[in-house]
């Protein structure tokens, strides 16, 4: 190496040094005065690169010194020959002076100590920048910590453009004249802080390119670039670790300049002037230790893939001039930010208009052009031409009364929230606003009577009210297009934030509504007809702010007293119905078997009443004409007959009955075998005593 | 030839670059509902050009753009608390839509959207302090439902007066669109005594209710009770009616036994006698009498020959 090209690419060098570092002021400057995330990342990128500039000027120099002292010591060692001097000192075989000693430390552990670091910071920062990014709304102290906040309107894209743009021209005329000298092999260390610097450059263009999509209100490309660069700085750090590791088993091949251990083959592809896909043959024939590059494979690539990558891009851009509406929607189309047809929107109604001056600008907007149907359509390319669609079939879910989730159609859960029970003695949305109502007559007549009346005469109901719209109307469900037509673009240009106005307006009509609605009619009695009225008066109200929906329900399927003790207290009231009902059922039963028992019981004394009577009058008259045959026969023999029936009676008495004679003096018993006591019996009714036989 | 070609498209490239950086700097474009106001090395450039699409400009730093969104915005109060007329504390936020009508005049006077924003805040307090002033409680809640709503409107369009008016005297270059009342509250303790009394009420309610049940249950039984009663003493006085039918029915033959009443009575103590001797009487007899009487000695009766001679 001769002693200028050294110089001049140390000065090089210590350039890129200067030049990343001032960048990295200057996107530190872009990142807080513009609110930029994106510039925020590009910072740690700047930084690598200046860290790459670093050690590569360090490198040089001791590279430069080493050369120096080889020329100088070669030059005195000819001399001392051509003079035929002795040597000093004995020179042994290999060895090498001071400044050759520190190239090899540098390269031995200045190199690598460094690729170290720079592949810690990368990893770092690229991890760190995602886990922000990932965890914005979760844990947004991460973020705040190197002051990102979720994404917001950047302000001063001008100057952040500006600044962008002059970073990435000079840092491309820098690295690209740094790559034109790496080429140059005594001087091949330039190439790894070149290549740095073009990738800089050209995510500094790219970040030029954002800056100005968001100077028109689109923060698509701040919000991809801040995703990307941490992506970027991820695969660099992890590109340089693996060839970190990769060297010690690269085949060393004698009279092969080794690449500086930091020298990034990723950023290599964009330093090397011949060309990215020679660049990655050249590191592959490099890596491998044959000529890759020259296989026909390489060779057909080389010339094919350039076009086919520019037709791929120039298609896609093209793609932007065709316009598919979907079935549902209608759009807008802008002309560099105009409505197509629409010189200027009309002026929206002042508070202070009269009726007729606000129906005739009401009624401006509904005479614009029509919005485009479903189906395709044909427009400029993007930036030229954009496309605001309006889902207005769509039918969109707002809750008043509790927060919701931005993003996310449901109010936010409580912690402490059942996945799928909804209790009222349990909480289970977060922040649930109490709803004043007046307290309904009864209550307060109670109230009064128990001289309780220093409590306010109110109540309180709570529950997320869900409120379903749809921008502009459903087509079927319009009754006059032209007020359609208008709503849409009310819709779309008449608020920066339509759903927040439609929150705002809606939370505004219920509660006005709750503070003079009867309690019980809200919950219970009649939840259909007071859905219908809060239908129509948060329609008039979104009429009359002119936000261009259309209410379609509202429902109060949610609303309850509020949780915890008081919906407990409700709920036990339920129980107690229960328990009422219980005990009335209970004494139904105990009724009912009361009342089975008692017609048994009548039918059968009235039965054996009628019985009786049957049998008297049966009976007696039957014995009124037996006695008359009894007299008849009597008369016949008067004393025989008597004897007769006595001793007939007796006869039938004695077939069934125990029999006993006495025949004094002596006593003889006949007893039935089977009645033991007989003898007791008798001997105690005639005071003797018998034996059983 | 490759090298010749490659600097065409690097040509090419540089040129789309250039053009696309070159238009940025000397063009900006005017989103509809908003207003591009062109600041020319300090000063507004008038009239403002209020109309969307494709402008030009000078590069910064001899002009700067700022772009005014004209649409309708909104901004809300804190849930301050205020006195009523009956001296109650009651929570309000107010929310209310606003927009821009003179690009000019705000940025001379309140420069940035926040510092607009606070600003109208400030002002909305204020407005709404002096209107919670002057109406009861009462008025905002109210069970008779025409009468809230009328007082509850009142309430707010009160508010949007003095706040229309002082802007107007402020020269601003905003307009309030509409201004509501978005949420009314209690403080904390007069919430929790709300809930207490609530819960107080629900819970009498209980007890109301569990009484009445068992009040209901008492009497369903007593009644059916009554009701067994009643019917069996119905069904007694009938089975009575009927028996006496009987006891009638067998007094009407009783007659014919006055021919031979000795008989009579003679056959129905047999009968008498046949029912008591069932089964397993003990009789206690003597020979004394018939038939036993046989067993006696020397007991052949004297039997007349021929007795119906």
């Amino acid at each position: 190496m001769t002693g200028s090209l050294g110089k001049r690419a140390e000065r090089v060098a210590l350039g890129g040094f200067c030049l990343t570092l001032i960048g990295m002021f200057i996107m530190w400057y872009v990142a807080y005065y513009c609110n930029s995330i994106s510039a925020r990342a590009e910072l740690f990128h700047l930084l690598a690169a200046t860290l790459v500039w670093g050690i590569s000027t360090l490198h040089l120099r001791a590279q430069r010194q080493a050369e120096d002292e080889k020329a100088a010591l070669d030059e005195a060692e000819r001399l001392r020959i051509e003079q035929g001097k002795p040597r000093l000192f004995d020179r042994e075989e290999g060895e090498t002076g001071i400044a050759q000693v520190r190239l090899k430390d540098m390269e031995r552990w200045g190199g690598p100590i460094a690729t170290i670091i720079i592949i810690v910071l990368q990893l770092f920062a690229g991890g760190y920048l995602l886990y922000a990014l990932a965890n914005l709304d979760n844990a947004p102290g991460i973020a705040a910590l190197i002051g990102i906040t979720p994404f917001a309107e950047l302000s001063n894209t001008t100057f952040a453009g500006a600044a962008a743009f002059a970073l990435a021209f000079f840092c491309f005329a820098l690295g690209k004249y740094a790559a034109g000298m790496s080429r140059d092999k005594q001087v091949g260390i330039l190439r790894a802080g070149a290549g740095y610097t073009i990738s800089c450059a050209l995510i500094c263009f790219i970040q030029m390119i954002a800056y100005a999509m968001a100077y028109t209100g689109w923060l698509t490309g701040e919000k991809i670039l801040s995703w990307l660069i941490p992506i970027i700085l991820l695969a660099m750090g992890l590109e340089m670790a693996i060839n970190l590791v990769l060297d010690f088993y690269r085949p060393r091949i004698r009279g092969k300049e080794p690449r500086p251990i930091y020298d990034s083959r990723l950023t290599g592809l964009l330093a090397e002037p011949q060309g990215l896909f020679k660049t990655f043959a050249h590191t592959m024939d490099y890596q491998l230790g044959f000529k890759v590059s020259e296989t026909w494979f390489f060779q057909f690539l080389n010339h094919a893939i350039a076009p086919l990558i520019l037709f791929q891009l120039l298609s896609l851009y093209l793609l932007t001039c065709i316009l598919v509406v979907q079935p549902g929607e209608v759009a807008v189309i802008e002309l560099w930010g105009r409505p197509r047809g629409i010189e200027t929107l009309p002026p929206a109604p002042l508070l202070s208009d009269s009726a007729a001056e606000r129906a005739a600008k009401e009624a401006a907007w509904d005479n614009l052009q029509p919005p485009l149907e479903p189906g395709l359509h044909l427009k400029w390319p993007w930036p030229i031409e954009i496309t605001r669609r309006v889902p207005c079939e769509l039918v969109q879910e707002i809750f008043v009364g509790a927060p919701q989730a931005e993003g996310q159609d449901e109010p936010l859960k409580h912690e402490s929230a059942t996945p799928d029970v909804v209790s009222w003695d349990r909480v289970h949305t977060k922040d649930e606003f109490a709803y004043i109502m007046p307290l309904t007559r009864e209550i307060k007549t109670e109230v009064e009577n128990n001289g309780a009346a220093e409590t306010p005469d109110v109540m309180f109901v709570s529950g997320a009210i869900a409120v379903h719209y749809s921008a502009g109307g459903s087509a079927a469900d319009s009754q006059n297009p032209k007020r359609r037509i208008g709503d849409i673009y009310r819709y779309l240009y008449r608020f920066d934030d339509a759903k927040a106005a439609m929150i705002s307006l809606s939370e505004r009509e219920v509660t006005n509504y709750m503070a003079g609605a009867n309690f019980w009619n809200v919950l219970v009695d009649k939840v259909k007809e007071t859905e219908k009225d809060l239908t129509r008066r948060i329609q008039q109200a979104a009429d009359r702010a002119g936000i261009g929906v259309r209410v379609v329900f509202v429902s109060l399927s949610n609303v309850h007293p509020p949780v915890g003790e008081v919906g407990k207290a409700f709920q036990e009231v339920v129980s107690a119905r229960e328990k009422m009902f219980t005990i009335i059922h209970q004494a139904n039963a105990q009724a009912a078997q009361i009342r089975a028992s008692w017609p048994g019981k009548a039918q059968t004394m009235i039965n054996e009443a009628i019985g009786y009577r049957d049998e008297r009058v049966l009976l007696s008259e039957a014995e009124s004409k037996r006695f008359l045959n009894q007299l008849t026969a009597f008369n016949a023999a008067p004393n025989v007959y008597l004897h007769r029936e006595r001793m007939r009676a007796i006869e039938e008495g004695m077939e069934s009955a125990l029999r006993l004679t006495v025949v004094p003096p002596d006593t003889v018993a006949f007893f039935d075998a089977k009645a033991q006591d007989t003898a007791g019996v008798v001997g105690e009714a005639l005071g003797k005593e018998f034996k059983n036989p | 030839m490759e090298t010749k070609r490659n600097s065409f498209w690097t040509f090419l490239v540089a040129f789309i670059l250039m053009s696309i950086f070159v238009v940025y700097l000397f063009a900006y474009q005017v989103p509809a509902g908003k207003v591009g106001v062109l600041i020319r090395l300090g000063d507004i450039k008038t009239p403002i050009d209020e109309t969307p699409g494709l402008k030009f400009r000078l590069p910064w730093p001899f002009d700067e753009v700022r772009l005014l969104d004209m649409r309708t915005r909104l901004f809300s109060t804190k849930l301050q608390e205020c006195l009523t007329k009956d001296k109650r504390n009651l929570n309000f936020k107010i929310t209310a839509g606003w927009r821009i009508v003179d690009p000019n005049t705000f940025i001379n006077r309140l420069k940035t959207v926040e510092e607009a924003e606070k600003s109208l805040v400030s002002r909305v307090d204020s407005a709404r302090g002096r209107a919670v002033g002057e109406v009861e409680l009462h008025d905002l809640i109210n069970e008779d439902f025409n009468l809230q709503q009328e007082k509850f409107a009142a309430f707010e369009d009160k508010i949007k007066e003095t706040l229309n008016l002082e802007l107007k005297q402020a020269d601003w270059g905003v307009t309030i669109d509409f201004l509501t009342v978005q949420q009314i509250g209690f403080p904390q303790p007069t919430t929790n005594d709300v809930f207490k009394r609530m819960i107080a009420e629900r819970s009498e309610e209980s007890k109301k209710i569990i009484s009445e049940g068992e009040s209901e249950g008492e009497s369903i039984v007593s009644k059916a009770e009554a009701e067994k009663r009643s019917q069996l003493a119905l069904a007694d006085a009938k089975a009575r009616i009927i028996r006496g039918e009987g006891d009638a029915a067998a007094a009407k033959h009783y007659t014919i036994f006055r021919q031979n009443p000795e008989l009579a009575n003679y056959l129905r103590s047999i009968q008498t006698l046949r029912k008591v001797m069932t089964e397993r009487t003990t009789l206690l007899l003597t020979t004394k009498q018939t038939p036993f009487d046989l067993l006696e000695q020397d007991a052949v009766p004297e039997v007349k020959i021929n007795p119906g001679q």
